[in-house]
């Protein structure tokens, strides 16, 4: 018996999320992590009707930037708040893209960890990243 | 890990991740993928036994009548 799965990624571990984005350059301290949401602030300091969990500020995104923030939604997963200017800057498809697979990295070494499975990674020529999981009894 | 059992699981560019149980001989590996598709968190966009599988269980059977 062999099986195949193919699946997609939502954000719904914000440990894993926060770790992605370390990953992806943003150093842990420049990372707000809240428990309730908080406003989003736009490149002049206006508040934004936005909120989020997960923020990065705009400061530590780039010149003239607005907050970046992850809001949980009802459903468990966090919902990405990035203006359109920020979309065509420093978060574009790739980073945005960067991040989900770091995300689904991250989120599957900790599950597969935590279950005492062996992991190893390697990436692959084409920008794809392969894990290998082991320890199966 | 070339000989254990192990599931390689590939994760593309935008997040997708195809996961691909190896060297398993037991309904166990499903449970195993659909572990790793849960913690994704996305759904299952398809899954399938391997074709290799398959051709192994069909020539298995014509192994048999061909005995017979």
């Amino acid at each position: 018996m062999s099986h195949f799965v193919e699946c997609q990624t939502e954000f719904r571990d914000p440990a894993a999320l926060v770790a992605a984005l370390v990953e992806c350059g943003f150093p842990q301290a420049q990372i707000e992590i809240h428990d309730q949401p908080v406003p989003l602030y736009g490149y002049q300091g206006d508040v934004r009707p936005q909120q989020a969990h997960i923020v990065i500020r705009r400061q530590h995104v780039g010149p003239a930037a607005n907050d970046v923030g992850w809001e949980k939604q009802p459903d468990g997963t966090f919902r990405a708040w990035i203006s359109e200017n920020d979309g065509r800057n420093r978060f574009n498809p790739d980073l945005q893209n960067r991040i989900k697979q770091e995300y689904a990295c991250q989120v599957i070494t900790r599950q597969q960890r935590s279950l005492g499975r062996t992991i190893e990674r390697q990436p692959l020529p084409g920008g794809e990243i392969e894990l290998t999981i082991g320890g199966y009894r | 890990m070339a000989g254990a059992r192990h599931l390689r699981i590939t994760i593309g560019t935008d997040g997708s991740c195809r996961i691909d149980a190896v060297l398993f001989t037991d309904a166990s590996c499903q449970t195993f993928t659909k572990e790793i598709a849960s913690a994704l968190g996305g759904g299952i966009v398809q899954e399938h036994a391997k074709p290799e599988a398959r051709v192994a269980q069909r020539n298995g059977q014509a192994d048999r009548q061909a005995a017979r």
